[in-house]
């Protein structure tokens, strides 16, 4: 028995000039991440607040976290999420599609 | 072995084609593409002018030596090339960096391997590359009649008015794409380049030729 991560609303914080488009791309590439909403809730000079809503069987949230940095966004802080209780060998067979 | 050959060399340009999409996605996060196309124009017309000045400062002179105008222009090209690229990577570099550093300060994090990072750096050197190629593109080429005069290819007379003509080609050329840029009447912008070079050589002809 294990458990995996299946939804997670971020609250972050990134430059303008990173687009929404490439890192929702990048974050929809990450290991067991099917689904990636993003929403720009707050503009600024420099910045936008936004709030990614992250849904798949097994999220890998190092992974996701890895990527977030790379685009150069600060994570504010994890409002919601939704972990399950899975078997290994649907935790394996997730992971590995 | 022929399989392997295309599989390597598609390899290679899959590669490259990767390599090129990522520079293109830095210089466009980046906003180098404006900033360095403005500074192949400059630079370029800096160039073709220079060149003309010293071609028609060799006729003032009644003293057209191919051997001269080829040195003093490969000279005076090397010279704006490095002076343009290293002035542009510095300034470009600063200015980058203080943006970056604005940023993190309102971010509250380092930027530094980040993808603003990586565009940054890769936005400044290819705006110093551009600066300091772009005289030496245009300067180079109303050179070349010259460098043709010096194998004893054609003759000092017709490498001078080859190389007038071509430098005033060049800089027409340079006015073509500035209205190709500006979505206005290229032959108008052509003709200005051109109403320009042509206005150094009599500004030239009235101050030096007295």
């Amino acid at each position: 028995m294990s458990v995996s991560i299946r939804r997670m609303l971020v609250d972050a914080l990134k430059p303008r000039e990173t687009s929404i488009m490439d890192l929702s791309r990048a974050l929809c590439s990450v290991n067991g991440v099917e689904e990636v909403d993003a929403i720009v809730s707050e503009v600024d000079v420099k910045t936008e607040t936004i709030k990614i809503t992250i849904k798949g069987p097994n999220i890998n949230y190092s992974d996701l976290t890895k990527v977030m940095d790379e685009y150069g966004v600060a994570v504010k802080g994890v409002d919601e999420v939704r972990i399950v209780k899975t078997k290994l060998s649907m935790r394996l067979s997730s992971t590995e599609t | 072995m022929y399989r392997r050959w295309r599989s390597l060399v598609g390899s290679i340009v899959k590669g490259f084609k990767n390599h090129i999409g990522t520079f293109r996605r830095y210089i466009k996060l980046a906003g180098a593409g404006e900033i360095a196309r403005r500074k192949f124009f400059n630079n370029a017309f800096d160039g073709a002018l220079t060149i003309l000045g010293v071609i028609v400062g060799a006729l003032l002179a009644r003293d057209v030596d191919p051997k001269v105008i080829v040195s003093a222009g490969v000279g005076a090209s090397l010279a704006m090339g490095i002076s343009g690229a290293l002035g542009a990577y510095m300034a470009e570099r600063a200015e980058r960096r203080r943006s970056l550093k604005e940023l993190e300060n309102q971010m509250f994090r380092n930027l530094d391997g980040t993808i603003l990072d990586k565009a940054s750096k890769i936005a400044t050197l290819w705006i110093a590359i551009v600066d300091g190629i772009s005289p030496a593109l245009a300067a180079a080429i109303p050179l070349m009649p010259f460098a043709m005069v010096l194998a004893h290819i054609i003759t000092v007379e017709s490498g001078l008015i080859a190389s007038l003509t071509l430098n005033l080609c060049t800089l027409f050329t340079l006015g073509v794409l500035l209205g190709r840029v500006s979505h206005e009447n290229v032959w108008v912008h052509g003709l200005l380049m051109v109403g320009a070079g042509i206005l150094t050589a009599l500004l030239l002809l009235a101050f030096v030729g007295v």
